[in-house]
Protein backbone atom coordinates (compact mmCIF):
# COMPACT_ATOMS: atom_id res chain seq x y z
CA UNK A 1 0.00 0.00 0.00
CA UNK A 2 1.68 3.23 -0.98
CA UNK A 3 -0.45 5.77 1.24
CA UNK A 4 -0.35 5.10 5.20
CA UNK A 5 -3.19 6.16 7.60
CA UNK A 6 -2.09 9.67 8.21
CA UNK A 7 -2.49 10.11 4.15
CA UNK A 8 -5.64 8.51 4.13
CA UNK A 9 -6.80 10.95 6.77
CA UNK A 10 -6.20 14.13 5.36
CA UNK A 11 -7.86 12.88 2.02
CA UNK A 12 -10.56 12.37 4.16
CA UNK A 13 -10.56 15.82 5.72
CA UNK A 14 -10.14 17.50 2.27
CA UNK A 15 -13.11 15.70 1.12
CA UNK A 16 -15.16 16.51 4.32
CA UNK A 17 -14.04 19.86 4.66
CA UNK A 18 -16.01 20.30 0.73
CA UNK A 19 -19.15 18.92 2.47
CA UNK A 20 -18.54 21.09 5.99
CA UNK A 21 -18.43 24.45 3.78
CA UNK A 22 -21.77 23.31 1.79
CA UNK A 23 -23.25 22.38 4.97
CA UNK A 24 -22.18 25.24 6.75
CA UNK A 25 -24.09 27.57 4.20
CA UNK A 26 -27.32 26.14 4.69
CA UNK A 27 -27.44 25.81 8.14
CA UNK A 28 -26.59 29.86 8.07
CA UNK A 29 -30.07 30.32 7.42
CA UNK A 30 -31.74 28.07 10.39
CA UNK A 31 -33.30 29.70 13.11
CA UNK A 32 -32.94 26.34 14.62
CA UNK A 33 -31.63 23.10 14.42
CA UNK A 34 -33.12 20.34 13.62
CA UNK A 35 -31.57 17.59 15.49
CA UNK A 36 -32.54 14.30 14.14
CA UNK A 37 -32.38 16.32 10.39
CA UNK A 38 -29.44 16.38 10.96
CA UNK A 39 -28.06 13.36 11.88
CA UNK A 40 -30.23 11.90 8.47
CA UNK A 41 -28.41 14.04 6.42
CA UNK A 42 -25.14 13.47 8.14
CA UNK A 43 -25.61 9.68 7.04
CA UNK A 44 -27.07 10.34 3.68
CA UNK A 45 -24.02 12.66 3.02
CA UNK A 46 -21.54 9.31 4.25
CA UNK A 47 -23.09 7.10 2.38
CA UNK A 48 -23.16 8.97 -0.55
CA UNK A 49 -19.13 9.80 -0.18
CA UNK A 50 -18.31 6.53 0.63
CA UNK A 51 -20.22 5.23 -2.75
CA UNK A 52 -18.87 7.34 -4.62
CA UNK A 53 -15.24 7.15 -3.54
CA UNK A 54 -16.18 3.07 -3.60
CA UNK A 55 -17.27 3.58 -7.05
CA UNK A 56 -14.13 5.67 -8.07
CA UNK A 57 -11.75 3.15 -6.54
CA UNK A 58 -13.39 0.30 -8.28
CA UNK A 59 -12.33 2.06 -11.76
CA UNK A 60 -8.97 2.53 -10.25
CA UNK A 61 -8.12 -0.37 -8.97
CA UNK A 62 -9.88 -2.04 -12.48
CA UNK A 63 -7.74 0.05 -14.75
CA UNK A 64 -4.28 -0.50 -13.15
CA UNK A 65 -5.07 -4.34 -13.24
CA UNK A 66 -5.43 -4.07 -16.79
CA UNK A 67 -1.79 -1.72 -17.29
CA UNK A 68 0.88 -4.02 -17.77
CA UNK A 69 3.81 -2.09 -18.36
CA UNK A 70 7.38 -2.28 -16.88
CA UNK A 71 6.15 1.23 -15.49
CA UNK A 72 2.97 1.64 -14.71
CA UNK A 73 3.48 1.90 -11.49
CA UNK A 74 5.47 5.58 -11.56
CA UNK A 75 2.76 6.19 -14.75
CA UNK A 76 -0.31 5.72 -12.16
CA UNK A 77 1.10 7.62 -8.66
CA UNK A 78 2.21 10.79 -10.67
CA UNK A 79 -1.74 10.18 -12.08
CA UNK A 80 -3.02 9.79 -9.09
CA UNK A 81 -0.55 13.08 -7.69
CA UNK A 82 -2.22 14.85 -10.21
CA UNK A 83 -5.97 14.32 -9.37
CA UNK A 84 -4.70 15.60 -5.65
CA UNK A 85 -3.36 18.65 -7.25
CA UNK A 86 -6.51 19.28 -9.01
CA UNK A 87 -8.48 18.63 -5.89
CA UNK A 88 -6.28 20.94 -4.19
CA UNK A 89 -6.19 23.95 -6.76
CA UNK A 90 -10.07 23.48 -6.65
CA UNK A 91 -10.35 23.92 -3.08
CA UNK A 92 -8.11 26.65 -3.26
CA UNK A 93 -9.69 28.75 -5.96
CA UNK A 94 -13.83 27.92 -4.27
CA UNK A 95 -11.46 29.30 -0.99
CA UNK A 96 -10.25 32.65 -3.28
CA UNK A 97 -14.08 32.94 -4.82
CA UNK A 98 -15.27 33.86 -1.21
CA UNK A 99 -19.07 34.38 -2.50
CA UNK A 100 -21.37 35.65 0.10
CA UNK A 101 -24.17 33.91 0.93
CA UNK A 102 -27.35 35.46 0.87
CA UNK A 103 -28.59 34.98 4.65
CA UNK A 104 -32.30 34.79 4.63
CA UNK A 105 -34.40 32.31 7.21
CA UNK A 106 -35.02 28.92 6.37
CA UNK A 107 -37.19 26.30 8.20
CA UNK A 108 -35.48 23.72 7.41
CA UNK A 109 -31.82 21.88 5.48
CA UNK A 110 -33.76 20.12 2.44
CA UNK A 111 -33.05 16.83 1.61
CA UNK A 112 -33.08 17.78 -2.14
CA UNK A 113 -30.83 20.28 -1.51
CA UNK A 114 -28.32 18.32 0.56
CA UNK A 115 -28.64 15.75 -2.52
CA UNK A 116 -27.91 17.91 -5.34
CA UNK A 117 -24.72 19.85 -2.93
CA UNK A 118 -23.25 16.29 -3.08
CA UNK A 119 -24.29 16.09 -6.69
CA UNK A 120 -22.06 18.74 -7.37
CA UNK A 121 -19.27 17.07 -5.92
CA UNK A 122 -19.45 13.74 -6.50
CA UNK A 123 -17.31 13.97 -9.67
CA UNK A 124 -14.74 14.89 -7.41
CA UNK A 125 -15.29 12.40 -4.91
CA UNK A 126 -14.99 9.64 -7.67
CA UNK A 127 -11.72 10.88 -9.22
CA UNK A 128 -10.20 10.99 -5.70
CA UNK A 129 -11.14 7.09 -5.42
CA UNK A 130 -10.16 6.67 -8.53
CA UNK A 131 -6.52 8.12 -7.28
CA UNK A 132 -6.54 6.52 -4.34
CA UNK A 133 -7.24 2.61 -6.39
CA UNK A 134 -4.80 3.87 -8.12
CA UNK A 135 -2.67 3.73 -4.89
CA UNK A 136 -3.54 0.42 -4.00
CA UNK A 137 -5.21 1.68 -0.78
CA UNK A 138 -7.31 -1.13 0.71
CA UNK A 139 -11.43 -0.21 1.10
CA UNK A 140 -11.60 -1.26 4.90
CA UNK A 141 -9.10 1.86 6.05
CA UNK A 142 -10.34 4.06 3.29
CA UNK A 143 -14.05 3.85 3.59
CA UNK A 144 -14.48 4.31 7.23
CA UNK A 145 -12.51 6.94 7.70
CA UNK A 146 -14.48 8.40 5.11
CA UNK A 147 -17.73 7.65 6.57
CA UNK A 148 -16.84 9.04 9.86
CA UNK A 149 -15.08 11.99 8.84
CA UNK A 150 -18.24 13.32 6.65
CA UNK A 151 -20.44 12.65 9.23
CA UNK A 152 -18.53 14.61 11.75
CA UNK A 153 -17.99 17.52 8.96
CA UNK A 154 -21.55 17.52 8.30
CA UNK A 155 -22.13 18.18 12.45
CA UNK A 156 -19.66 20.10 12.77
CA UNK A 157 -20.81 21.95 9.82
CA UNK A 158 -24.31 22.57 11.17
CA UNK A 159 -23.28 24.20 14.38
CA UNK A 160 -20.87 26.31 12.93
CA UNK A 161 -22.75 27.59 10.24
CA UNK A 162 -25.55 27.94 12.80
CA UNK A 163 -23.59 29.80 15.55
CA UNK A 164 -21.64 31.70 12.82
CA UNK A 165 -22.85 32.10 9.61
CA UNK A 166 -20.97 31.05 6.60
CA UNK A 167 -18.00 33.25 7.41
CA UNK A 168 -15.92 29.77 8.18
CA UNK A 169 -15.78 28.41 4.62
CA UNK A 170 -13.08 30.04 3.31
CA UNK A 171 -10.93 28.65 5.45
CA UNK A 172 -12.20 25.26 5.27
CA UNK A 173 -11.69 25.55 1.55
CA UNK A 174 -8.27 26.75 1.97
CA UNK A 175 -7.45 23.92 4.23
CA UNK A 176 -8.67 21.53 2.37
CA UNK A 177 -6.89 22.50 -0.47
CA UNK A 178 -3.89 22.49 1.51
CA UNK A 179 -4.33 19.13 2.60
CA UNK A 180 -4.87 17.66 -0.85
CA UNK A 181 -1.23 19.75 -2.01
CA UNK A 182 0.56 18.07 0.79
CA UNK A 183 -0.91 14.73 -0.27
CA UNK A 184 0.46 15.21 -3.74
CA UNK A 185 3.47 16.47 -2.74
CA UNK A 186 4.03 13.55 -0.50
CA UNK A 187 3.76 11.33 -3.39
CA UNK A 188 5.69 12.74 -5.87
CA UNK A 189 8.49 13.25 -3.39
CA UNK A 190 8.89 9.54 -2.10
CA UNK A 191 7.55 7.99 -5.56
CA UNK A 192 7.50 9.56 -8.40
CA UNK A 193 10.72 12.00 -8.14
CA UNK A 194 13.11 9.58 -6.88
CA UNK A 195 14.43 7.27 -8.62
CA UNK B 1 -43.52 41.46 24.59
CA UNK B 2 -41.26 43.91 26.35
CA UNK B 3 -38.63 41.69 26.40
CA UNK B 4 -39.00 41.09 22.36
CA UNK B 5 -39.42 44.61 21.49
CA UNK B 6 -35.93 45.40 23.33
CA UNK B 7 -34.40 42.53 21.09
CA UNK B 8 -35.80 44.34 17.64
CA UNK B 9 -34.69 47.63 19.26
CA UNK B 10 -30.98 46.16 19.85
CA UNK B 11 -30.81 44.33 16.59
CA UNK B 12 -31.61 47.76 14.80
CA UNK B 13 -29.10 49.75 16.59
CA UNK B 14 -26.04 47.58 15.90
CA UNK B 15 -27.39 47.33 12.08
CA UNK B 16 -27.22 50.99 12.38
CA UNK B 17 -24.21 51.34 13.48
CA UNK B 18 -22.53 48.76 10.99
CA UNK B 19 -23.98 50.39 8.05
CA UNK B 20 -22.15 53.30 8.94
CA UNK B 21 -18.92 51.28 8.47
CA UNK B 22 -19.56 49.09 5.37
CA UNK B 23 -22.22 48.72 2.73
CA UNK B 24 -25.20 47.07 3.72
CA UNK B 25 -24.77 44.13 1.32
CA UNK B 26 -21.39 42.82 2.95
CA UNK B 27 -23.47 43.15 6.61
CA UNK B 28 -23.45 39.82 8.35
CA UNK B 29 -26.01 38.28 11.23
CA UNK B 30 -22.96 37.61 13.04
CA UNK B 31 -22.00 41.48 12.90
CA UNK B 32 -25.15 42.28 13.83
CA UNK B 33 -25.42 40.12 16.30
CA UNK B 34 -22.40 40.14 18.10
CA UNK B 35 -23.24 43.94 18.12
CA UNK B 36 -26.37 44.08 20.03
CA UNK B 37 -25.39 41.34 22.19
CA UNK B 38 -27.48 38.17 21.52
CA UNK B 39 -26.21 34.92 19.39
CA UNK B 40 -26.85 34.09 15.89
CA UNK B 41 -29.64 32.66 15.94
CA UNK B 42 -31.83 35.44 17.86
CA UNK B 43 -31.95 37.10 14.65
CA UNK B 44 -33.89 34.45 12.82
CA UNK B 45 -36.40 34.88 15.46
CA UNK B 46 -37.28 38.34 15.08
CA UNK B 47 -36.49 38.62 11.03
CA UNK B 48 -36.66 37.18 8.04
CA UNK B 49 -33.06 38.35 6.34
CA UNK B 50 -31.15 42.13 7.24
CA UNK B 51 -33.57 43.54 4.79
CA UNK B 52 -36.56 42.76 6.60
CA UNK B 53 -34.29 44.42 9.75
CA UNK B 54 -33.73 47.89 7.50
CA UNK B 55 -37.56 47.76 6.49
CA UNK B 56 -38.53 47.57 10.38
CA UNK B 57 -36.21 50.34 10.81
CA UNK B 58 -37.72 52.39 8.48
CA UNK B 59 -41.33 51.74 9.35
CA UNK B 60 -40.37 52.60 13.18
CA UNK B 61 -38.51 55.78 12.52
CA UNK B 62 -40.02 57.38 9.64
CA UNK B 63 -43.45 55.99 8.79
CA UNK B 64 -45.04 54.93 12.35
CA UNK B 65 -44.87 58.33 13.74
CA UNK B 66 -46.86 59.99 10.71
CA UNK B 67 -49.01 56.96 9.84
CA UNK B 68 -51.99 58.90 12.27
CA UNK B 69 -51.40 61.87 10.06
CA UNK B 70 -51.48 60.80 6.47
CA UNK B 71 -55.81 61.45 5.90
CA UNK B 72 -56.39 63.79 8.48
CA UNK B 73 -56.07 67.04 6.74
CA UNK B 74 -52.47 67.30 8.03
CA UNK B 75 -50.92 64.84 5.04
CA UNK B 76 -48.06 68.02 4.32
CA UNK B 77 -47.15 68.09 7.68
CA UNK B 78 -46.76 64.35 7.67
CA UNK B 79 -44.64 64.30 4.59
CA UNK B 80 -42.21 67.30 6.87
CA UNK B 81 -41.87 64.75 9.35
CA UNK B 82 -40.97 62.06 7.57
CA UNK B 83 -38.28 64.51 5.52
CA UNK B 84 -37.22 65.51 8.92
CA UNK B 85 -36.87 61.83 10.33
CA UNK B 86 -34.53 61.00 7.40
CA UNK B 87 -33.00 64.59 7.89
CA UNK B 88 -32.15 63.29 11.61
CA UNK B 89 -30.27 60.28 10.68
CA UNK B 90 -28.78 61.54 7.48
CA UNK B 91 -25.25 59.07 7.63
CA UNK B 92 -27.87 55.99 8.06
CA UNK B 93 -29.84 56.62 4.81
CA UNK B 94 -27.65 58.35 2.56
CA UNK B 95 -25.63 54.65 3.47
CA UNK B 96 -28.98 52.92 2.99
CA UNK B 97 -30.09 54.74 -0.20
CA UNK B 98 -27.04 52.94 -2.11
CA UNK B 99 -28.92 49.68 -1.36
CA UNK B 100 -29.88 48.29 -4.66
CA UNK B 101 -31.20 45.13 -6.26
CA UNK B 102 -34.19 42.76 -5.47
CA UNK B 103 -34.30 44.33 -1.69
CA UNK B 104 -32.96 47.83 -2.63
CA UNK B 105 -33.36 50.53 -0.37
CA UNK B 106 -35.83 52.19 -2.95
CA UNK B 107 -38.13 49.11 -3.24
CA UNK B 108 -38.11 48.82 0.41
CA UNK B 109 -39.22 53.10 0.53
CA UNK B 110 -41.95 52.68 -1.53
CA UNK B 111 -43.73 49.74 0.08
CA UNK B 112 -43.61 51.35 3.02
CA UNK B 113 -44.91 54.38 2.06
CA UNK B 114 -47.69 52.66 0.29
CA UNK B 115 -48.71 50.76 2.95
CA UNK B 116 -49.51 53.54 4.88
CA UNK B 117 -51.24 55.24 2.42
CA UNK B 118 -53.48 52.42 1.73
CA UNK B 119 -54.49 52.15 5.62
CA UNK B 120 -55.34 55.66 5.05
CA UNK B 121 -57.50 54.99 2.05
CA UNK B 122 -59.11 51.48 4.11
CA UNK B 123 -62.66 50.93 3.70
CA UNK B 124 -63.47 54.08 1.52
CA UNK B 125 -64.65 54.20 -1.70
CA UNK B 126 -66.21 56.40 -4.63
CA UNK B 127 -69.64 55.44 -5.55
CA UNK B 128 -69.61 58.24 -8.11
CA UNK B 129 -67.29 60.48 -10.54
CA UNK B 130 -63.86 59.64 -12.01
CA UNK B 131 -62.62 57.74 -8.79
CA UNK B 132 -65.14 55.26 -9.08
CA UNK B 133 -63.45 54.33 -12.42
CA UNK B 134 -59.89 54.36 -11.17
CA UNK B 135 -58.19 51.20 -9.39
CA UNK B 136 -57.78 52.99 -5.81
CA UNK B 137 -54.25 50.67 -5.58
CA UNK B 138 -52.86 52.02 -8.57
CA UNK B 139 -53.55 55.87 -7.27
CA UNK B 140 -52.18 54.94 -4.18
CA UNK B 141 -48.89 53.72 -5.74
CA UNK B 142 -48.98 56.92 -7.98
CA UNK B 143 -48.75 58.95 -4.65
CA UNK B 144 -46.07 56.68 -3.44
CA UNK B 145 -43.87 56.49 -6.04
CA UNK B 146 -44.09 60.23 -6.28
CA UNK B 147 -43.51 61.07 -2.63
CA UNK B 148 -40.69 58.29 -2.92
CA UNK B 149 -39.23 59.58 -5.60
CA UNK B 150 -39.18 63.03 -4.57
CA UNK B 151 -37.50 61.36 -0.82
CA UNK B 152 -35.16 59.69 -2.70
CA UNK B 153 -33.69 62.34 -4.98
CA UNK B 154 -33.46 64.42 -2.73
CA UNK B 155 -31.25 61.97 -0.48
CA UNK B 156 -29.07 61.78 -3.88
CA UNK B 157 -28.51 65.13 -4.00
CA UNK B 158 -27.26 65.48 -0.03
CA UNK B 159 -29.76 66.61 1.08
CA UNK B 160 -29.33 70.39 0.69
CA UNK B 161 -33.16 71.73 0.64
CA UNK B 162 -34.73 71.49 4.17
CA UNK B 163 -37.56 69.33 4.63
CA UNK B 164 -39.65 72.79 4.53
CA UNK B 165 -38.69 73.66 1.38
CA UNK B 166 -38.85 69.54 -0.08
CA UNK B 167 -42.93 69.58 0.84
CA UNK B 168 -43.10 73.01 -1.01
CA UNK B 169 -41.72 72.03 -4.00
CA UNK B 170 -43.49 68.45 -4.01
CA UNK B 171 -46.61 70.26 -3.21
CA UNK B 172 -45.86 72.65 -6.03
CA UNK B 173 -45.86 69.48 -7.96
CA UNK B 174 -48.62 67.51 -6.75
CA UNK B 175 -51.36 70.73 -7.01
CA UNK B 176 -50.30 71.69 -10.72
CA UNK B 177 -50.55 70.40 -14.07
CA UNK B 178 -47.63 70.48 -16.58
CA UNK B 179 -49.78 73.03 -18.39
CA UNK B 180 -49.36 74.95 -15.39
CA UNK B 181 -45.81 74.25 -15.13
CA UNK B 182 -45.13 75.78 -18.98
CA UNK B 183 -47.85 78.63 -18.34
CA UNK B 184 -45.01 79.81 -15.05
CA UNK B 185 -41.73 79.25 -17.49
CA UNK B 186 -40.94 81.84 -19.22
CA UNK B 187 -40.23 81.36 -23.29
Amino acid sequence: MILDWIEFLLIGAGLSLDVFSMIACQSARLAKINKPRMIVIALLAAGWQTGALYVGRYFGVLLKSLDKRPNADRAERLIAAAVFILMGIRMLWKAKKEAQIEEVRQEKVAYLSVIKMLGGITLYTILTGFAVGFLSASLTIVLPIIAALTIIMIIVGFVVGYLYGAALKTKAYFLGGILFLVVSAGILVRYVLVP
Amino acid sequence: MNGAQSVDDQLAESFKQLVLKRPIEKITIKEITSLAGVIRPTFYNHFQDKYELLEWIIRRDLVAPISSMIGKSRSDAALEMLFSGVQKEADFYTRARRLEGQNSFESIVLKCIEDVLKVAINGRKANEGILATLSLDNLVRYYAKSMSMILLNWIDDGMKRSPEEMVRLYCFVRDHSFEDVLKELED
